[in-house]
């Protein structure tokens, strides 16, 4: 029995990865970590030795969690099919809708000036002409919808913009109600913290629950 | 009856079940909306049925979107897939950096179109059977649990995942230890200008064990590329590493290796497959027989095949109800690494689809569509052809010295009066493959040769009566593997062979008793790797620059280790020195650091790791038959 699963491998799962170690389980459905604040833009390549010494499962669907006598119990289904996996405490890490007052979804541009189109705002991306072009869309909205979105703006382009990537996640903007805890699991979307490194950090020195 | 398949802890189980409220039933589920996936489920869909996509991730496209790559690696132009391809590119050459990306949005809008109901998000769990029908699958989404009832499920995972929870027969990795391709990742650079993907190979993966899979997900994303790399600074890493190599189904109608060189083609092809047999890793020494006289014995790895591809390849054998049109097709291992590019991924989606729609049409379960139905509608699109049907070549981009490609038909030797010319070259390679096509009766013209003055000649006629199975030559093999040379042969324009490293295959395939004491002091002797053989100054060989890794002398260590358990099986008196011999080259990592310094999860490592398994598991295999 691990003393805690942590449910989704965010920067905030990295702290708590790191502070409990072998003890703990993170458990992935994405073939990858930290995606929550970058979506699909830069290399999280520091992140992941965070994750080490933990046991961590990518690829990995979270079917269901129920309360036991002494914790929980997490069915998972994984490569090799059903497993189910137990602890005293779970923390879920994750974003969902649910949890948000807004959403976009994000592009990286390629731009010789600041891209404004109706709906949209932009941040300046690391690189010299690079914009993220961050697309509202409502919470309800899934990823087909999204890309139609995106699509209407990537159509209004000027001959100098060029879309680089499209996100593979939305970014959500999360409700200021977090910590919350039901059924004895742990909610606090690592989107919740301003930065990566606030969210790491809280992981890090055990304080996701004081936030 | 019905029954609901599942795999729990990666044991499958089949149980018999009530019918379930399914809740939609549709023609087609295409599970798996990558390459493959993604046309199969646009061409039925074109083709008027009701389909539902299920994808793992948030977007179309597979490997060829979310995975990075842009171009591809041979394979025969053709095809419905070619008017999406036209709106890809035109989308591209409009409005994005790179063409994956608009893979990524016009493919989605493509399927949108034409009425596909995609969920992202969502995995098979289960697959519900009628006897040995597929009619439904049992699926997590981000909504719970659902069923839904298919008349055809198509397996389009590239790893028979669905397949293998019905229970169909399938088979992965190679012989000898199970090891599969290594994994890649890419991710998208910019130097400034240029936006561009490197491909980087990791390692190898038992995809199938969870937790093997998440540990090398982190090893290949933790993995920096350094400042000041030629194609700039990372952008981005894909989301989906670069898995080479799954499960392949046993069908209705297998390929082998052994079939294409013996000229037995199907005579229901459903598309023409054609590149090398192209293998990302370097311990080719433990990929086997057939292989490895072709690449190894021949030298002639990088040199085209073409492969006949029937359509009942994806047809798992003794089922109905599914198709698996993606790479994990009823092709052998040795062909697998041919019948995997993308060209080849696009005409079997179309080939899968066609297929569907004629049985749903006629109302009839896959194995009773009449194949001159399923031809003619491949061959009015282009997807087949008989001009694709082009035999063996030599084919590519650019030679090792970045000389322009001269890309020609091979035209095998047939008269023996011929071999000479082409033997006393370093491209030697179709000359001891014609001698094999010959067959005995060039042993006598051989023989003549062998007596040469020539140095190529006399050596490479060695390898032609090798192939022969004739030890004749064996003295002249020896003498290549003591003077270890390492004369590169050229046949090829990428992973060509070193004459010594030729010479032990044989003698290992050969089971020569009088090499054993040679190669055991080549795999136990520390020193060894200081001979002036494996440090050679621009020697041309495509393999990739890898720091920290000595490829010339991993190719001699893992040949020798590999000829000795050749030779071991062979002569039953020599075991217990061999074993000494491994016991004594393996016991510390001591071997290892010579072969590189790199981690023991990287590619380089995983190969040298290679080595020890191999031979200890030979040690085992001995004791039990002891």
């Amino acid at each position: 029995m691990f003393e805690v699963i942590v449910l989704g491998a965010t920067f905030l799962a990295a702290g708590i990865a790191q502070r409990y170690q072998k003890e703990c389980l993170v458990i992935e459905r994405r073939a990858k970590a930290g995606y929550e604040f970058f979506g699909t833009y830069g290399s999280e390549a520091h992140i992941y030795p965070c994750f080490k010494e933990a046991v961590t499962l990518f690829n990995t669907e979270i079917v269901s969690v129920t309360r036991t006598a002494s914790g929980f119990s997490c069915l998972t289904h994984g490569v090799s099919g059903y497993r189910c996996l137990e602890a005293k405490r779970v923390i879920d890490t994750r974003c969902t809708a649910q949890m948000s007052v807004s959403k976009s979804y994000n592009l990286l541009v390629e731009s010789d000036k600041a891209p404004e189109f109706i709906g949209t705002s932009y941040e300046k991306g690391e690189m010299e002409q690079h914009y993220i072009l961050k697309c509202e869309v409502p919470l309800s909205c899934d990823f087909i919808q999204a890309r139609r979105v995106a699509l209407n703006v990537i159509e209004r382009f000027s001959e100098n913009q060029r879309l680089i990537l499209t996100a593979d996640e939305f970014d959500y903007r999360v409700k200021a109600d977090y910590p919350k805890t039901e059924n004895g699991i742990l909610y606090l979307p690592s989107k919740a913290y301003e930065t990566p490194t606030l969210a790491f950090a809280a992981g890090l020195e055990g304080k996701e629950a004081d936030k | 009856m019905m029954h609901l398949c599942e795999i729990y802890d990666g044991k499958q189980q089949k149980r018999a079940v009530d019918a379930p409220a399914f809740a939609n039933e549709f023609d087609v589920i295409v599970c798996g909306l990558g390459t493959a996936g993604s046309l199969a489920a646009l061409f039925c869909a074109e083709n008027g049925m009701r389909v539902l996509g299920i994808e793992a991730f948030t977007c179309v496209g597979g490997t060829h979107a979310a995975g990075g790559i842009a171009k591809h690696y041979f394979g025969c132009v053709g095809g419905r897939y070619q008017e999406l391809d036209q709106r890809v590119s035109d989308f591209a050459e409009r409005y994005t950096c790179t063409v994956p990306e608009s893979r990524k949005l016009i493919a989605e809008r493509a399927l949108s179109e034409s009425g596909v109901t995609i969920v992202y998000e969502a995995t098979v769990c289960g697959v519900y059977l009628e006897n040995s029908t597929v009619i439904g699958l049992k699926v997590i989404t981000n909504d719970g649990i659902k069923d839904y009832n298919a008349k055809i499920v198509m397996d389009c995972t590239a790893d028979a995942y669905v397949a293998a929870i019905a229970g169909c027969e399938t088979e992965y990795g190679r012989e000898l230890d199970g090891q599969m391709q290594p994994y890649s990742l890419v991710s998208l650079m910019f130097d400034g200008k240029d936006y561009r993907y490197t491909n980087i190979d990791f390692g190898r993966v038992n995809q199938f064990d969870d937790a093997a899979l998440s540990q090398a997900i982190s090893f290949a994303r933790a993995y920096k590329i350094a400042e000041g790399d030629k194609y700039g600074t990372v952008i981005a890493q894909m989301p989906t590493l670069g898995i080479r190599e799954g499960r392949r189904i046993i069908s209705e109608e297998n390929v082998t290796l052994q079939d294409l060189f013996a000229e037995r083609q199907t005579d229901t092809p459903m598309f023409y497959s054609y590149a090398d047999l192209d293998k990302h890793g370097w311990d080719i020494a433990f990929d086997g027989k057939e292989i490895g006289d072709w690449a190894i014995g021949a030298n002639l790895g990088a040199y085209n095949v073409t492969v006949a591809v029937p359509y009942k390849a994806i047809l798992p054998k003794d089922y109905d109800g599914i198709l698996v049109p993606c790479r994990a097709l009823g092709v052998d291992r040795d062909i697998s690494s041919c019948v995997r590019m993308i060209p080849d991924m696009k005409k079997v989606a179309e080939a899968a689809a066609q297929w569907a729609s004629l049985a749903i049409a006629q109302g009839k379960k896959l194995r009773e569509v009449l194949y001159v139905q399923l031809q003619k509608r491949l061959t009015e699109s282009g997807c087949l052809k008989e001009s694709d049907n082009r035999g063996y070549r030599v084919d590519g981009f650019k030679n090792p010295d970045c000389s322009p490609f001269v890309s020609r038909d091979v035209k095998w030797i047939t008269d023996v009066a011929e071999l000479h010319e082409t033997l006393k070259s370093e491209k030697p390679g179709e000359a001891i493959w014609s001698a094999k096509r010959i067959g005995k009766k060039a042993l006598p013209t051989l023989r003549h040769l062998l007596l040469s003055e020539d140095e190529n000649t006399k050596k490479h006629t060695a390898f032609a009566m090798a192939i022969l199975g004739s030890c004749e030559a064996n003295a002249i093999l020896r003498d290549m593997v003591i003077e270890r040379d390492g004369l590169m042969l050229r046949d090829c324009r990428k992973n060509n062979n070193m004459r010594g490293c030729m010479a032990i295959y044989w003698l290992g395939r050969l089971g020569d008793r009088e090499i054993t004491q040679e190669l055991i002091r080549l795999i136990c002797d520390p020193g060894e790797k200081d001979k002036p053989v494996y440090h050679q100054a621009g020697i041309q060989t495509t393999r990739y620059k890898i720091a920290e890794y000595n490829d010339l002398y991993f190719q001699f260590m893992s040949q020798s280790v590999m000829a000795l358990v050749r030779i071991g099986e062979l002569h039953a008196d020599l075991r217990t020195q061999i074993e000494q011999a491994f016991t004594d080259a393996f016991a510390s990592d001591d071997y290892y650091q010579r072969i590189t310094g790199r981690p023991k999860l990287s590619s380089e490592g995983n190969m040298a790791q290679a080595i020890k398994a191999v031979a200890y598991s030979a040690i085992q295999h001995w004791k039990q038959q002891k």
